[in-house]
């Protein structure tokens, strides 16, 4: 495997960027009042765009990373345990379907954020010993698809506007 | 690691993509038929010992019997409470107070009703029918 | 992995033709799931005749048409208000009441069967229930004394379907002596029932008004201990209406005796004297009305071979439950727990 050094200087870069689009997101009001974890999930935006441009190895360590420091940073570390669960989970997902390239990025967007809602459930309903979690389950995975397509859009906007000479790393 | 020599496919072949393939469409398709169907069984209500209070015709309590609790009903200045597994109205302003004599109803089928203040509570669940309960 | 790559030119060759595919598919999957969506189960619940009402229907959405039908009823059938039911209650001797046209069909279907059972059922006895404190604004489950064996006597005098009558052409109903009073609290549930299925047939699922039941769809019923909270028989109908009357639906004790609000032809709550008189009749036939007066009717009559001959007469069947015993009388689906 090519670990270059400007591979890592841009992981980090990412990296950054989505921490910060993280903590933005966690000032913002909570889409669901009852399920206070769901964010619009700018960040993943820029894991799809490592996945493409870095490799999924780096993606996935941009999501562990900044799914264990955008609680911290915000003050919330039991959040850490719903961000692991959910994004990790779903930037392997990401990684495979843009490595099978049959799938289109905003599509990909959406199967990412239904998978990272599932797994924010799925802990929320161990955290508290109960299965009640799931009957919010059908405005969660609506408003999951929706972010995932404006995520995955955003990506394959960047992913076309950005001159190829940039990208190759 | 095997994903490296894909970077440069990757590239390459997003930058061509179209906005959404062949393969979205089905994947699309099959996510709304999946979502209806979820949306089905998401409506309708489950099976279970269920409390529901009705007032003049509206719905506007609806809870299991498993948790203890004591509830104001809206709209009127009667109380619910719900103990052990059975429900019982414990307050209400009604000049004969009939609905509060008929006691805890715990069973499927079960009702208490306020007539003067248009209460129904019923427990449903079981998806069967009684006949003759208590008027 | 293989990355085919495909010119312009094959590209567009493909595209249309699929994407044409594409769009009826999506086309067809919308346009049933609408339909399915439309389709689907409705259950309509409510408060009605004292009671509550629950409609499971398929089909269309019918839920305004049934409530505006419903209430219509419950305020025609109200013995308190200014429906057709309290107009009669509260008009003077030979004065013609016009009441509508559902009303007249259940008034008529009552005399019709106070007269095939000899008034066993009898729509006229609300001057008795008030006397007994029965009235819906009286009722409190319990009392302070029990009518005399004078006040009764008088009070039959104005019992009697003998004094009304009813006027097919012009649909009123003309009471001949003044303080007659009509009641059709012990068929209104049950009208409605059959009225609701009328409106909307096969579409039916299950109606249920205060524990009057239509049952069109395959259903487990449970039959109410009269004094328990358990059950003590099931049956499962489809297609057939179950309507139970008992002696501890209303009634409150006065000197340890139980006075409930089935009146007799004697003027006296029904059974009271008899040595096991029957505390519930649950009656199963095809009309949820004849059900529900007939139920009345089987607690009147007891277990006789007069209820026999009554149930025949209308295709039903009973289940009559007394403190000591229990019976079936007639083809009734019910099986004992």
């Amino acid at each position: 495997m090519k670990i270059s050094a400007k591979k890592i200087a841009v992981t980090a870069l990412l990296c950054a960027l989505s921490m910060m689009l993280g903590v933005v997101e966690s000032l913002l009001p909570p889409v669901i009042p009852a399920l206070p974890f769901v964010r619009i999930g700018l960040g993943n935006a820029v894991i799809g765009l490592a996945v493409i441009i870095l490799g999924a190895p780096y993606a996935i360590t941009i999501s562990v990373i900044k799914s264990v420091a955008v609680p911290l940073i915000v003050g919330n570390p039991i959040m850490a345990i719903y961000s692991l669960a959910g994004g990790v989970s779903s930037a392997v997902l990401t990684a495979i379907l843009i490595d099978i390239r049959k799938i289109s990025l905003p599509v990909t967007g959406i199967l990412s954020a239904t998978l990272h809602n599932l797994m924010q459930l799925t802990v929320a309903a161990l955290m508290t010993s109960t299965a009640e979690v799931f009957s919010l389950s059908v405005p969660l995975f609506l408003f999951g698809a929706i972010a995932g397509f404006g995520t995955g859009t955003v990506q394959y906007l960047l992913i076309k506007a950005l001159p190829e000479k940039a990208l190759r790393l | 690691m095997r994903f490296a020599s894909h970077t440069e496919k990757n590239i390459t072949h997003y930058k061509k993509a179209p906005f959404l393939g062949v393969w979205d469409f089905v994947l699309l398709l099959a996510l709304i038929f999946a979502a209806t169907v979820a949306l089905k069984y998401y409506i309708e209500p489950e099976t279970g010992s269920v409390c529901t209070v009705y007032v003049d015709g509206e719905k506007v309590i609806e809870t299991d019997l498993l948790t203890d609790s004591v509830t104001a009903i809206p709209g009127t200045h009667a109380v619910l409470t719900i103990k052990d597994g059975a429900a019982a109205i414990t307050e209400n302003d009604c000049p004969n107070k009939i609905c509060m004599k008929t006691g805890f109803v715990g069973r499927a089928g079960g009702t208490i009703v306020c007539a003067p203040n248009k209460i129904v509570v019923k427990i449903s669940g079981g998806g069967y029918f009684v006949t003759g309960v208590h008027k | 992995m293989l990355y085919r790559r495909t010119t312009p030119r094959t590209r567009k060759r493909i595209t249309a033709p699929v994407a044409a595919i594409l769009s009826v598919i999506i086309a067809v999957t919308v346009a049933a799931t609408c339909v399915a969506c439309n389709t689907r189960d409705h259950v309509l619940t409510g408060t009605a005749f004292g009671s509550y009402y629950s409609i499971e229907y398929t089909g269309e959405d019918r839920d305004e048409q049934l409530k505006t039908l419903i209430s219509e009823l419950n305020d025609d059938f109200d013995v308190t208000g200014s429906g057709d039911i309290a107009t009669i209650n509260a008009a003077s001797a030979n004065t013609p009441v016009t009441v509508s046209d559902l009303t007249f069909k259940a008034l008529s279907l009552a005399f019709g069967i106070a007269a095939d059972s000899d008034s066993a059922f009898d729509p006229t006895v609300y001057p008795l229930t008030e006397l007994w404190g029965f009235a819906p604004e009286d009722y409190t489950g319990t009392a302070t004394s029990v009518p005399s064996d004078e006040q009764i006597s008088l009070t039959l005098e104005s019992v009697g379907t003998d004094l009304f009558v009813l006027n097919e052409a012009d649909k009123t109903v003309t009471k001949l002596k003044d303080g007659a009073e009509l009641d059709v609290g012990g068929i209104g549930k049950g009208f409605a029932a059959d009225t609701v299925k009328e409106v909307l047939g096969d579409d039916a699922t299950a109606i249920d008004f205060g524990a009057t039941l239509y049952l069109t769809d395959e259903a487990k019923v449970y039959i109410q201990n009269p004094r328990s909270n358990d059950f003590v028989a099931s049956a499962t109908v489809s297609d057939l209406s179950v309507a139970t009357s008992g002696d501890y639906q209303r009634y409150y004790f006065f000197d340890g005796v139980r006075y409930h609000h089935v009146i007799g032809r004697d003027g006296y709550p029904a059974g009271i004297f008899d040595g096991d008189p029957v505390v519930s009749a649950t009656i199963t036939s095809p009309s949820a009305a004849v059900s529900d007066a007939l139920s009345t009717a089987a607690m009147v009559l007891g277990n006789t071979d007069t209820l026999k001959a009554l149930l025949d007469k209308y295709d039903a069947a009973a289940v009559l439950i007394t403190e000591s015993g229990r019976y079936v009388v007639g083809d009734s689906p019910f099986v004992f727990e």
